[in-house]
């Protein structure tokens, strides 16, 4: 059985707009690509030559990048769907935040893998990095995946503790938790993991520690030293060969990099973890009838500009087919059904502004999918509810709320694609980061913020001529409006969010498909249909 | 003279090819077939094929075919009324063709007189010297000779001079000796050899003519009298005295050498009052021929003869043994066959001989006629001849069917063991086997037709397609890829530099220049530079020497820009082309190093229509437990001890023989590469071993 019919695309590629984007587009990419090539190198810093360094030392001691450790330690057909890799950007923290975290298949089982990058600062964990590996843990505990760590990290980086003490403990918390909720944690230890990050495989299930590489212990020899003017070297402390015959904190003893991550594959192996729920019989996964790269072309450079979401769903879906639900209603919200690789999902794309119609259809549509456990796919693109008199009397407020509660109380599996604006409401009535999705990802041209910089700008504007009166000095007043909407502007832009870890990672648009395909597949199963307990129908609106 | 008997049931005293060959003639008549069969040839096709077969026990040819008394018994348990021994066995076993008669079977060959008048060469060559026809220089030796006196038969036969058994042939037995000092050695060796293949230690010595050329004439006789020729054939090159390739008719040949030799076959054939199918062999050295010795069976190369007379010559035999009287013989023979023995050996590895289970055997062309024996699955074992299959070609002139042949054999996949393939297609399209006189010493003239090897583009097109199937593979695997038919395989949204690779080794990775090549491949985008040259969304490279991890190493890698690579849904073939816009298309097949293995190796089997290569891609992970385990001379090839020349306490200094193993018939002397005292000798005489089973221990040096 195939849901839905084809979308008949009326995209020209070789319309003026459509070059212009995909020009835009391909700009934004090539600073991206830049700033993940700085990041794959290793090093952390901006300093090529000191990056370098920090790499041949890794190197002349025969160890792998993180990158290198994670293609050894996946099936070697699986896909690696990276997460945050640019997690850090615009902030103090090296960029990438000195960690790898991403989805792939170990053993035949879908894993969380997250790996330090000893040539970053030691694998020091500042602040960005403690988000990310919170967040990574988050996506392990919300999808059902087991986690594995490659452990190689100098613990806190010291000069930042403050902002990282108190929030790093929930590090640990949540690796026992995730063993709480049958979900296996397995480290690997490749060199230090002390102090605090001695938690690390204290907390895991499975602890593999290499063979005169890795360092484990609460004290250091100095440390040592001065708490109890005991002499002792870091072997006895806390080398591999002792946890594995002494101390009884490590259950395998590897002999070198890659005989840990054979291990690591063997215990994953071993897991029984339930086989992927595969999409039904005869679903059809076939490609979209159109490339999914003219999205590059589809979206708009400028974000003021609208365009069409059913360009989008048709170079996203199996075979570009879409079931529409209440087309004719609330027009400027897409609402319907689709299939992704085989799965189901249920699709709500802006085309425009949100009004109480379209709101209403949401909450609606969001209901429906819950009763049949299909996992929603939110196509953001929004500048916010519709403002004024008509609206506000119409009882917009109301109707927002209805989308919010929905969305809010929604147990599927939600996926977020931002790929224009999102501002204001919008965002929250369309699964921004704060209702929990289990992915989000980016466009490069998306904007996030609370409203426009334009818009913001002009407000403040007309609170303050407001607030001053006779008195408002509108020429003096203006350079500090242009640096404020300056700020907004520059604080909105997806590397701004995505440095913050607001979303997930941003993608090439070409590659949506592939990337909310592996985000869907997962998100596991979302349960079976109709057992969802609440006590009413779906509510009509 | 035997009365006439109508053959109803055959028993065919042989294996392989030539059990096959005699069944399709026979089955083609009507006959009921029986086959017997070793256990090691228990799945054999031409087990599978016979009407009824009979085991015979045991693994040796001693135990079984040769064993005279358990294919008796066979015959007659199955009521047979006829026997066809092939060649080989017992075919040339006057006793035995007695004992099949006396049995009450037709015998599908020679009388027993004329197989023992020509079984024993010496007295054979005298019988045929009395005929008239020239000899070779050459001398008996009894059992008990006296070393002097075999040094000075060694001086008047001359050198280089070859030690021979007497009751031999296929090269068994023979030793080619070009000084007195290693005569000796030569003549014991060769009467092991000659008693454990034919039970018969005797051993004569007959003047070595390197550079001459084997031709020998087909002969048949009837009982009625009718003793005729069916050409000649010519069989000059060879390796280590066994025949290679063979054609019908000689090229390149006198016109009065060859009714010399023709009327000389006859002749000596008629000395015998010849009945059935028989080979006179000559050596022919410029206009001089010399009668070499004749076998009183089919031979091997008895395609070529069918092929340029149109006859089945199994036919005739059954012919001849059921009474009736022969057709009148042709007097011309019609176009040119050529005929190769497709050994499973290593042609560029001193034609060391390769067991293992034959994965895929695939002749599907009608260019070519292929008689063999194996199928797919089948195991190439130890225990008997290498050969995999002879493939022949026919053309109305030479030059066709050598161009049909090499063809022919090109676009034959041979999956699992090592063969001389290449070898054989070198030889078919060198110019030298086109243009000159061929000699025994072609081989040793041409070495380069042992270096054949696909071109670099070709190769490195291989190694894509390859790479791309494994990924394919492997992308199967993963769910992910396997259900959402968007997902490549090992893709990624955060590519290193080098993209993602795999490593390939194998003789044909170093071809490219090292010990081990990797394959890259990285996402391009669209619209990007680097897609200008069309590649996306994959851009390929070809790296050296990575290791099995894979470093990052984006500015080793040379990038292919323009070549794609795209690999069918089931996962069997794979289209690469190249930036010049050359297309290959290419069948590739994997196969697991270790079946059932996690993250075991594969090997790779690349074929297209002209060219064939085989990739190992490496476990993933180094066997850690294999580390450590002690070293020690070790035994090249699976096969039997027969000799061990050392104790525990010898001492023993690098390049000294230890052991002795027998294997494909051949004996190979397993030897220490170092200095020390035997410490342990881990085998003894009759024990079988596996390749790479260490025989010697050496006891600890000192330090």
């Amino acid at each position: 059985m195939t849901v839905g019919r084809p979308i008949r695309s009326s995209i020209d590629p070789n319309d003026a707009t459509f070059l212009a984007n995909e020009e835009a587009m391909l700009v934004a990419l090539a600073e991206i690509d830049a700033l993940l090539a700085q990041v794959v190198g290793g090093g952390g810093s901006t300093d090529a030559a000191k990056n370098a360094r920090s790499v041949a030392r890794l190197r002349s001691r025969g160890k792998l990048l993180p990158r290198e450790r994670i293609d050894l330690l996946l099936d070697p057909g699986s896909p690696f769907l990276e997460l945050s890799p640019l997690a850090g950007w615009g902030t103090d923290d090296p960029l990438g935040a000195g960690m790898v975290t991403g989805i792939g298949t170990v053993s035949g089982v879908r894993c969380m893998v997250v790996a330090n990058d000893p040539t970053v600062k030691g694998g020091a964990q500042g602040p960005s990095s403690v988000t990310k590996g919170l967040r990574a843990m988050d996506i392990a505990a919300q999808n059902r995946l087991p986690l594995i760590n490659l452990t190689e990290s100098g613990g806190a980086d010291l000069p930042k503790q403050a902002e990282i003490f108190v929030p790093g403990g929930a590090s640990f918390r949540n690796l026992t938790q995730l063993s709480a909720a049958g979900i296996p944690t397995i480290t690997l230890v490749f060199g230090s993991s002390t102090a605090g990050g001695a938690y690390v495989p204290g907390m895991s299930d499975y602890v593999v520690m290499q063979r005169d590489a890795a360092k484990v212990f609460l004290g250091g020899p100095p440390l040592v030293k001065m708490a109890i003017d005991e002499d002792a070297d870091e072997e006895t402390l806390g080398g591999a060969e002792m946890h594995a015959r002494t101390s009884g904190l490590a259950d395998y003893l590897a002999e070198d990099e890659a005989d840990a991550i054979r291990i690591g594959r063997g215990i994953v192996a071993h897991l029984n973890w339930p086989q992927d729920r595969l999409p039904a019989p005869g679903s059809m996964s076939d490609p979209p009838r159109y490339d999914p790269a003219q999205l590059r072309g589809i979206a708009s450079a400028d974000i003021r500009i609208p365009f069409e979401a059913r360009e989008v769903i048709a170079r996203i879906v199996d075979g570009s087919r879409f079931e529409e639900f209440k087309p004719l209603y609330g027009t400027t919200l897409v609402t319907g059904w689709a299939t992704l690789a085989g799965r189901p999902v249920g699709i709500l794309a802006n085309n425009g502004i949100l009004f109480s119609e379209e709101a209403q259809k949401g909450a609606q549509f969001i209901q429906l999918c819950n009763r049949t456990r299909t996992p929603l796919l939110f196509l953001q693109n929004i500048t916010g509810f519709m403002v004024g008199t008509k609206y506000e009397q119409g009882g917009i407020i109301k109707d927002g709320a209805k989308l919010i509660n929905a969305v809010s109380n929604s147990t599927v599996p939600h996926l977020t694609l931002m790929m224009g604006a999102s501002y204001g409401a919008g965002n929250y009535g369309m699964s921004g980061r704060a209702y929990d999705p289990r992915f989000v990802f980016t466009w490069p041209n998306h904007r996030i913020a609370v409203m426009g910089p334009k818009q913001l700008a002009g407000v403040l504007t007309i609170v303050a001529r407001q607030k001053a009166g006779e008195a408002f000095d509108e020429a003096a007043f203006a350079p500090l409006r242009d640096a404020f909407e300056s700020q907004v502007e520059s604080q909105s832009t997806a590397l701004f969010a995505t440095g913050r870890m607001w979303d997930d990672g941003i993608i090439d648009p070409a590659d949506s498909r592939t990337v909310l395909a592996l985000a869907l597949a997962a998100c596991g199963d979302p349960g079976e249909p109709n057992s969802d307990p609440a006590g009413f129908g779906v509510f009509r609106m | 003279m035997t009365t006439p008997a109508t053959i109803r049931r055959l028993l065919i005293a042989n294996r392989g090819e030539i059990a096959r060959r005699i069944m399709r003639t026979a089955k083609s008549r009507g006959i009921t077939c029986v086959a017997v069969y070793s256990e090691p040839d228990a799945d054999a096709l031409f087990v599978a094929e016979a009407d009824y077969a009979v085991a015979l026990g045991g693994s040796t040819s001693a135990e079984s075919y040769l064993n005279a008394a358990k294919v008796l018994a066979a015959a007659a348990a199955t009521g047979c009324d006829a026997l066809h021994p092939g060649y080989g066995f017992l075919s040339e076993n006057a006793s035995f063709a007695r004992a099949v008669t006396e049995a009450g079977l037709t015998w599908v060959g020679p009388t027993p007189e004329s197989i023992a008048a020509m079984a024993e060469k010496v007295p054979a060559k005298r019988l045929v010297a009395a005929a008239g026809v020239p000899l070779v220089p050459g001398a008996e030796l009894d059992a008990e000779l006296p070393v002097g006196e075999l040094i000075t038969i060694g001086e008047d036969v001359g050198y280089p001079l070859m030690v021979k058994a007497s009751a031999g042939g296929g090269g068994k037995g023979m030793r080619v000796v070009s000084t007195a000092d290693e005569l000796e050695a030569a003549v014991a060796a060769a009467r092991r050899e000659a008693a454990s293949a034919f039970g018969d230690p005797t051993v004569f010595l007959e003047r070595y003519l390197p550079d001459a050329r084997h031709i020998e004439v087909q002969v048949f006789g009837d009982r009625h009298g009718n003793v005729g020729h069916l050409f000649e054939r010519e069989c000059s090159i060879q390796r280590r005295h066994q025949k290679v390739v063979e054609e019908a008719p000689a090229a390149n040949l006198h016109a009065d050498v060859r009714d010399g030799l023709h009327r000389a076959a006859v002749a000596a054939a008629k000395a015998i009052d010849y009945v059935g199918a028989g080979t006179v062999e000559f050596l022919v050295d410029g206009t001089d021929y010399y009668f070499l010795e004749m076998n009183t069976r089919l031979q091997v190369e008895h395609p070529v003869t069918e092929e340029i007379t149109g006859l089945d010559l199994v036919g005739w035999q059954l012919d001849v043994a059921a009474g009736e009287p022969l057709p009148p013989f042709p007097t011309v023979p019609d176009g040119h066959a050529i005929e190769v023995r497709l050994y499973a050996e290593d042609a560029r590895n001193d034609d060391l001989p390769s067991t293992g289970r034959l994965a895929l055997v695939d002749f599907d062309d009608p260019r070519i006629r292929v008689d063999t024996g194996v199928a797919d699955g089948d195991t190439v074992s130890p225990y008997y001849d290498p050969m995999l299959a002879k493939v022949i070609a026919y053309g109305p002139t030479r030059t066709i069917a050598a161009a049909r042949l090499a063809a022919g054999l090109r676009s034959a996949r041979i999956h699992g063991v090592t063969t001389n393939r290449d070898m054989l297609v070198a030889i078919c399209e060198s110019p030298a086997f086109a243009s000159e006189v061929t000699t025994t010493a072609f081989l040793i003239e041409h070495p380069q037709v042992r270096e054949q090897w696909p071109d670099d583009q070709t190769l490195r097109a291989h190694a894509l397609a390859a790479a791309a199937v494994a990924w394919h593979r492997a992308g199967a695997d993963v769910a992910d890829v396997r259900d959402a038919g968007s997902v490549p395989p090992a893709w990624r949204n955060v590519a290193r530099p080098g993209g993602v690779s795999l490593v390939l080794a194998g003789e044909y990775a170093e071809r490219l220049g090292a010990e081990s090549i990797s394959i890259h491949r990285r996402g391009i985008r669209v619209g990007s530079a680097e897609a200008a040259a069309g590649t996306a969304p994959f851009q390929w490279g070809v790296a050296a020497a990575a290791e099995a991890t894979g470093t990052q190493a984006a500015d080793e890698v040379e990038w292919l820009m323009g070549t794609t690579v795209t690999v069918d849904a089931d996962g069997a073939a794979a289209t690469v082309v190249a930036d010049s816009g050359v297309r290959r298309d290419a069948r590739v097949a994997c196969y697991p190093t270790a079946p059932g293995a996690q993250d075991g190796g594969l090997v790779i089997w690349v074929d297209d229509p002209r060219e064939h290569s085989t990739w190992l891609l490496p476990a993933r992970f180094p066997d850690t437990d294999s580390a450590g385990v002690g070293g020690g001379p070790s035994a090249p090839v699976p096969g039997t001890i027969v000799a061990v020349l050392v104790a525990p306490g010898d001492e023993v200094s690098a390049g000294d023989p230890v052991v002795i193993l027998e294997a494909m018939k051949m004996e190979h002397r397993i030897s220490t590469d170092s200095d020390g005292v035997v410490g342990e000798v881990l085998v003894a005489v009759g024990d079988s071993v596996d390749a790479h089973q260490v025989v010697v221990r050496l006891a600890a040096g000192e330090d």
